[in-house]
């Protein structure tokens, strides 16, 4: 999968077209060499347009849903904040993004 | 001999004890001051040395109006991993975070928002209502390995009253130490 911006998968799954708003409160900071495994099923991570394929070097984005067993894991090989759009990546943030 | 209603007595008397606030313990509900804990997440730290870790995850967003009283931290689901110290941060905008060593790194304690320097003993901290004015409260817990390869702990566990009532807030962050250079 190169882009996972937009549509995919059929008409009933939708996808956020836009990168979801991070209030900083619900930010946590990843220091370099963490990781951070989500098992949620409804977890949705976005980079600034970029696709899982071209690396997740900052404002990354993967993408679960469609899946019970999905597991996103981000590996950090840079200092970058863990972030949720509903509330902070350790409560229920809905969706997670990582940023710079 | 015992009869049936002496039974149905100690019974009611257990459960008027619990109503009365003097033992019964609200476990993580979703109206709870501190909320249910939230999703599964694991966070994975390296920690070459193994000589400690810091574990700066845990967002104490009080949604009620009355200030909680922390009365106990100390993991759950544990296997070798160490609750060295425990302290809550006034925060304004980013967490802590987790990250190898204790005190946090500089940059971390240092961000805007981040009150390092008015921490507190997590043991009796009050965490007043998150708002604007307030902002939140960040539980920062220096932790150790206690084995040769990694340490983990399902999730946190805080012991709190407020207003008469005690809670119980389980965490459902997975907290792994690894002694390696990287997870």
């Amino acid at each position: 999968m190169d882009i996972v911006n937009g549509w995919a998968g059929g008409a009933t799954i939708k996808k956020p077209t836009s990168i979801p708003s991070t209030p900083a409160k619900y930010c946590v900071q990843q220091a370099t060499g963490t990781s951070a495994t989500s098992n949620n099923s409804h977890a949705v991570t976005w980079s600034g347009g970029l696709g899982i394929g071209t690396g997740l070097r900052f404002d990354a984005s993967v993408e679960t849903g469609y899946d019970t067993s999905a597991q996103v894991k981000y590996h950090f090989t840079a200092k970058r904040l863990l972030c949720g759009s509903k509330g902070d990546p350790g409560g229920t943030p809905q969706q997670l993004v990582v940023r710079t | 001999m015992i009869t049936k209603s002496a039974v149905a007595v100690a019974l009611l008397l257990v459960l008027a004890a619990g109503c009365g606030g003097s033992g019964a313990v609200t476990v993580g509900s979703p109206s709870s001051p501190l909320g249910a804990g939230g999703d599964s997440l694991r966070e994975c730290v390296p920690d070459p040395s193994g000589a400690a870790t810091t574990n700066g995850f845990t967002i104490l967003d009080n949604q009620s109006t009355g200030t909680a009283i922390i009365e106990q931290v100390s993991f759950y689901g544990d296997q070798h991993l160490h609750l060295v110290d425990a302290v809550v941060v006034p925060m304004q905008y980013d967490a802590i975070g987790s990250s190898e060593g204790w005190p946090p790194a500089p940059d971390a304690i240092n961000q805007l928002g981040v009150q390092w320097e008015k921490r507190v003993p997590a043991v009796g901290a009050r965490i007043p209502p998150s708002s604007a004015k307030n902002g939140s409260r960040n539980l920062v817990i220096e932790t150790r390995p206690t084995a040769r390869k990694e340490g983990i702990a399902a999730g946190v566990q805080v012991l709190y009253r407020e207003n008469g009532s005690q809670y119980e807030l389980r965490t459902h962050t997975e907290f792994v130490v690894l002694v390696a250079k990287s997870c």
